[in-house]
């Protein structure tokens, strides 16, 4: 069930909200509430992601706090840190995570996470990542300066993924970590790196923009494949989660919706088909 | 088995004359001869020195925390808000550094007097060609602004129908960046018009006559134009009156309410300037490096106001929403 509250004074819903609390809490009922023909309590959505060294932070908390709490009073609480988020993901949280898919891989081996939704942009939930280098020989990377808008863990591990053939070269790496795909590709036009990290779409989008600028760029390793963002839950939190879930869900749908997912570099949030989950599980 | 004592004397050996080279490199009596910075991959620099010219100002504190994250080795850090000139040349030169980080112009003038020679990195530093040690091979530099190409190629990306922009300049300091600007233009589909002006007086003149022509004003770093905090007030109000964005580099100038500002990262100036001290360890020659990374700033007030038509897709490149 949705709660929309559009007046401006004191939500109902916070009241409904405070006085169940009350009442669990006289019950001596530290657990959350059941899902059917109840008013879901407010969920909190954690965010980080390893692929985008997002900067805007207090951007993204605004924007999601301003539609989500009208809507059952939830929060977004996006995390720079990766140990700290991944803190939050141990700690089993009321709440749900907006993460990256190879993230998410990593940490579903670890906690019980279902993945409810699966990002879209372009029509598509696939991204590829790449090697965009002012030389078009992987050896000339050796020891070079290359930009990413990732952690350097994630660099790190798609670059040995896409240079199989040359497996001493990504430890010789200077990563220099930026904030964005295209400061990534435009730092090597601009010489304050060698080579850049990025997102096909992201070349593609610079090509519109700059085609002088992306012809400067060599494409020489090519990642795997792999999904957009996922939305994901602790398994026995899923039921709890489905309002919220579907609050993403629908957000492509609206323009207010939909101007929030473009910060995220999104344009929807779909459902995972079985293909797709059974990719994430591998 | 039976020990070879040959070899047990041999590697007794090697065991004794790295321990003697550690002592040697912890003490500082072997580092300061690599040329001024220690070599091999694992090696950190002998002493780095961090000068924060005033570790009150944030975007100050950001590169300073930045730079200490990325470079992975200890470092001494200084900070001279409070210190006069010749007091911030004398702290400096108590150090005895290695190499130095500087952030701000007064830290880098300061270090420039008291250790030149030595290996420094300068960064947020506005008109950095003025200082007495731009020129040396030793200094190494992180200009204060993107490229004027990266910079109109956001502007291309958050406002695909700005066709011209306006550019007020002085030909004493910014006749070569004006000419890379056109050039840089016409990469990205906008024409760039620059009117030379030689005080800051005849800029706010000329600024209501440009505007006519353009379809946003550009407001770049030129020390003859933006010559005071009113000249600078009245440019972005001339473009409010004229109802055209006024796109700029630095968000200093968010309190006149620009349409788009696109502004170096500090973060990532912060993880540059490491990166080049690291590199030193390795022989790399001098280096003056752009700005790598982007904060944009959208006014999406101006934007609705003046009706333009914005790229939704560049909502995922935005730092901070004017309302």
């Amino acid at each position: 069930m949705i709660n929309r509250v559009e007046s401006k004074s004191e939500p109902p819903v916070s009241r409904r909200v405070a006085l169940r609390r009350m009442l669990l809490g006289v019950a001596g009922l530290g657990v959350g509430l059941p899902a059917h023909g109840q008013v879901p309590l407010p969920l909190t959505v954690f965010f980080y992601s390893p692929e985008t060294n997002v900067n805007n932070y207090s951007v993204l908390k605004a924007e999601f706090d301003t539609f989500l709490a009208p809507r059952g009073g939830h929060q977004f609480q996006p995390f720079s840190d990766r140990e700290t988020f991944e803190r939050q993901v141990a700690a089993k949280p009321r709440g749900l995570f907006l993460l990256s898919s190879w993230h998410y891989k990593q940490l579903a081996g670890r906690h019980p996470l279902k993945p409810l939704l699966v990002g879209q942009a372009n029509g598509r939930a696939l991204q590829r990542h790449r090697i965009f280098s002012q030389s078009a020989n992987p050896a000339d990377l050796r020891s070079q300066k290359i930009a990413t808008a990732g952690t350097r863990d994630f660099a790190r591990a798609v670059l040995q993924e896409m240079l199989p053939e040359h497996p001493e070269i990504p430890p010789t790496l200077d990563i220099l970590v930026v904030p964005k795909d295209i400061d990534a590709l435009m730092a090597v036009g601009f010489g304050a790196a060698r080579a850049a990290i990025a997102a096909e779409s992201s070349a593609d989008k610079l090509a519109r923009l700059n085609q002088k600028q992306r012809d400067t760029l060599k494409p020489i390793g090519k990642g795997r494949e792999s999904l957009l963002p996922v939305l994901a839950v602790h398994r026995d939190m899923a039921d709890e989660a489905k309002a919220v879930a579907r609050l993403f869900a629908d957000m492509g749908t609206s323009p207010e919706g939909l101007a929030r997912l473009k910060l995220l570099g999104l344009e929807a949030l779909h459902e995972l088909d079985a293909h797709q989950e059974e990719g994430l599980s591998r | 088995m039976t020990p070879n004592p040959i070899l047990g004397a041999l590697l007794a050996l090697v065991a004794a004359a790295r321990f003697l080279w550690a002592i040697l490199f912890a003490t500082g009596l072997i580092g300061p001869a690599l040329n001024g910075l220690a070599t091999g991959a694992d090696s950190p620099p002998a002493k780095i020195l961090v000068v924060n010219s005033d570790g009150r100002v944030e975007k100050y504190k950001t590169a300073q925390k930045s730079f200490r994250d990325s470079f992975e080795h200890p470092v001494k850090e200084l900070d001279l808000s409070g210190l006069s000139e010749q007091a911030a040349v004398r702290a400096i030169r108590s150090e005895s550094p290695t190499a130095v980080y500087t952030i701000g112009v007064k830290a880098a003038a300061a270090a420039g007097r008291s250790v030149p020679g030595k290996p420094m990195v300068v960064s947020s530093v506005i008109n950095w060609h003025r200082l007495p040690s731009a020129k040396d091979p030793n200094t190494h530099v992180i200009a204060n602004e993107l490229p004027s190409a990266a910079q109109l190629t956001m502007f291309r990306y958050f406002f695909p129908r700005i066709r011209r922009v306006g550019v007020l300049y002085s030909r004493d300091f910014n006749r070569q960046w004006m000419a890379d600007a056109v050039a840089a233009g016409t990469d990205v589909g906008i024409e760039v018009i620059g009117v030379p002006v030689r005080t800051g007086r005849a800029a706010r003149t000329e600024a209501a006559r440009l505007l006519a022509k353009v379809d946003a004003l550009w407001v770049t770093a030129d020390p003859v134009v933006l010559n005071n905090e009113a000249d600078v007030r009245t440019l972005f109000e001339e473009a409010a009156s004229a109802r055209k964005p006024a796109f700029t580099y630095t968000s200093a100038f968010a309190v006149f309410n620009p349409t788009l500002i696109v502004a170096p990262d500090i973060a990532t100036i912060g993880r540059q300037a490491a990166g080049i001290l690291k590199g030193l360890a390795d022989g790399s020659s001098k280096e003056v490096q752009n700005p790598a990374g982007s904060e944009m700033t959208l006014n999406l007030r101006a934007v609705r106001e003046y009706g333009l038509e914005l790229n939704t897709e560049a909502m995922d490149s935005v730092n901070h929403v004017i309302r």
